[in-house]
């Protein structure tokens, strides 16, 4: 069907006229580097040694590497509660925005619950961090509700420092779910929801098996997105804990950062990348696929 | 019908608690940046201030090396702004308008850029700014946060220049326009909304990014915001009063572009994800 549309020659350069300038750049600054990348993967190289060519050395070290299966599982966990709780607080808040309530109200806290996603890694961390003090105002709550009797040193503690961070990060990330999740959720139609009603469902029935469905797959596109970004995730917790106490908050994009800028070893950072990349390419295959499908 | 007013009041009332409690930090950052550093951590925890002081504030105002930081940032987020969201309309509308080879290809491109791990791309992109003699410049934080700004702002625009009826182009085409003037004359105007929405989503990720401000300066010669604050909380010492105040500093900008220009943002941002 394109191609009836595809005018002449002259209109097709035109069309790459338009795009190159933009893709030349991204090309430029992200392809060229993606090859170095995955060429030093296979080389042996460090900040004092010349490239020596290593094979799959690098990724048989890696495999053999206990701070990378750490870090690994860290990843792992971290995405996995985030995106779990992110998904459950941004449902809740959409389901309760596209309620029938004050639109100029709806208006306002729709703008105000976005507030948290806007600001910079940095100035997040620096906030949750004075929050999260031992003597900070959390524990102090936490004390005052009689859920803690002693203080949480939240970022000493091996216990607790994962989800110090988790919290810092759904914190900042709902947002965004929401936003999406709410837009889904105002393009069910009222009179599917009032027919639910009128057939005697309540408000929970409605919700679990009208709107839901409806907007499952806004929910994927959402999961998918949120898994991606907390997967790669690397301010909060490099800023947070710096991958401590006793790597227990140790991820794989902190883990790359520490191998290449710390042990400046690159051809192992490289390798420990590439690794990262084909997980993300693969959780992000369906999510990929489906919006090529959508480009037909 | 008392039982559905019952239930909106119900409703309200779960939101107004529960949103009070997700913005209740962003206050403290402010009831924080406004009291003495002794008034931080007290036994037990003092939610107002005993001493109201903008001290923070003018201690912040008044280190030359701080308003370093400031200048950095809006420089390297003006020019991201600026240029990706013109790279973005040009190649949005090509994207919208033609059919070219190699089209399918640029479009899974932007596709799988956006989900690179950020941290992949650090080692080549250390070696060759260093190399390139770029390294501790903005100019170098302008030339990787646009590539970063790109693949996502090029599709909004894309999908938005593609609300747009063709008649139009094609109605100053056949008026004698020629493909750039209908572009730069007709397009850019009728798609300021999605201008708007795009230059916002550069500016909030151009304004916030660290992992390459990081990696990429030494010092306050291109050292940005995001990265003098995160190294304010690594320092033994802290005075966190002044840091709150350097975060709220640091955040007025983004507020103002976010409330400002809402509207089209949330439109540009939730357009993508809900069309299925």
């Amino acid at each position: 069907m394109k191609r009836i549309r595809r005018k002449n020659a002259f209109e097709i350069s035109k069309g790459t006229g338009f795009v190159a300038p933009g893709m030349v750049l991204l090309l430029a600054v992200t392809g060229y580097p993606l090859l170095q990348v995955i060429k030093m993967s296979f080389y042996d190289y460090s900040k004092f040694t010349n490239p020596k060519f290593y094979g799959l050395g690098n990724y048989l070290d890696i495999f053999k590497d206990n701070l990378f299966w750490n870090a690994m599982g860290n990843t792992v966990l971290f995405t996995v509660i985030s995106v779990a709780l992110i998904l459950i607080i941004a449902l809740f808040f959409a389901s309760l925005l596209s309620a029938k309530i004050n639109p100029w109200l709806r208006g306002i806290l729709r703008t105000t619950l976005l507030l948290p996603w806007l600001f910079s890694s940095a100035v997040v961390s620096a906030l949750w961090v004075i929050m999260l003090n031992p003597f900070g105002i959390i524990n102090w709550l936490l004390m005052k509700l009689g859920i803690i009797t002693d203080v949480i040193g939240w970022f000493g503690d091996e216990r607790f420092a994962l989800l110090a961070v988790v919290l810092t990060n759904v914190w900042r990330s709902f947002p965004f779910a929401m936003l999406m999740l709410l837009a889904g959720m105002q393009t069910v139609s009222e009179d599917i929801k009032e027919a639910a009603i009128v057939d005697g469902a309540n408000s929970l029935q409605v919700f679990f098996y009208v709107v839901l469905p409806q907007i499952k797959n806004v929910i994927f596109t959402v999961g998918t997105l949120q898994f991606i970004w907390d997967f790669r995730s690397f301010d909060l917790i490099y800023i947070m804990t710096g991958g401590g106490p006793m790597n227990k908050t140790e991820v794989l994009s902190t883990l790359i950062y520490a191998g290449a800028f710390k042990k400046l070893d690159y051809g192992n950072a490289s390798a420990t990348a590439v690794i990262m990349l084909l997980l993300m390419l693969a959780f992000s295959a369906v999510y990929i696929k489906r919006s090529l499908r959508k480009e037909e | 019908m008392g039982k559905q007013k019952m239930r909106k009041i119900l409703v309200t009332v779960l939101l107004l608690v529960f949103s009070a409690i997700v913005i209740f930090p962003l206050a403290w950052m402010i009831l924080i940046s406004i009291r003495n550093n002794n008034e931080v951590f007290t036994i037990p925890t003092r939610i107002l201030p005993e001493v109201v002081t903008l001290k923070p504030y003018l201690t912040i105002i008044g280190k030359p090396d701080m308003m370093r930081l400031f200048l950095n940032s809006y420089i390297v987020t003006i020019a991201v702004t600026a240029l990706s969201v013109f790279l973005a309309m040009l190649a949005g509308y090509g994207l919208s308008r033609f059919t070219f080879r190699g089209k399918r290809f640029t479009v899974l491109y932007l596709l799988l850029t956006q989900m690179f791990p950020l941290v992949l791309l650090s080692v080549p992109y250390f070696l060759v700014i260093s190399r390139m003699g770029l390294y501790n410049t903005r100019t170098a934080l302008v030339i990787v946060d646009v590539s970063f700004a790109l693949p996502f702002s090029t599709l909004m625009m894309r999908d938005f220049i593609s609300t747009i009826p063709v008649e139009i182009d094609e109605a100053a085409i056949m008026d004698g326009c020629t493909r750039f003037r209908t572009f730069f004359q007709i397009i850019v105007p009728v798609s300021a909304p999605g201008v708007v929405a795009t230059a916002v989503y550069t500016f909030i990720l151009a304004w916030n990014e660290f992992l390459y401000a990081t990696i990429l300066t030494s010092d306050t010669a291109a050292r940005t915001l995001p990265v003098g604050i995160g190294m304010l909380i690594g320092q033994y010492t802290t005075q966190y009063n002044e840091m709150m105040a350097l975060s709220v500093m640091a955040s007025i900008p983004l507020i103002a572009a976010f409330l400002f220009f809402q509207k089209y943002f949330v439109e540009g941002m939730t357009a993508g994800s809900v069309k299925n």
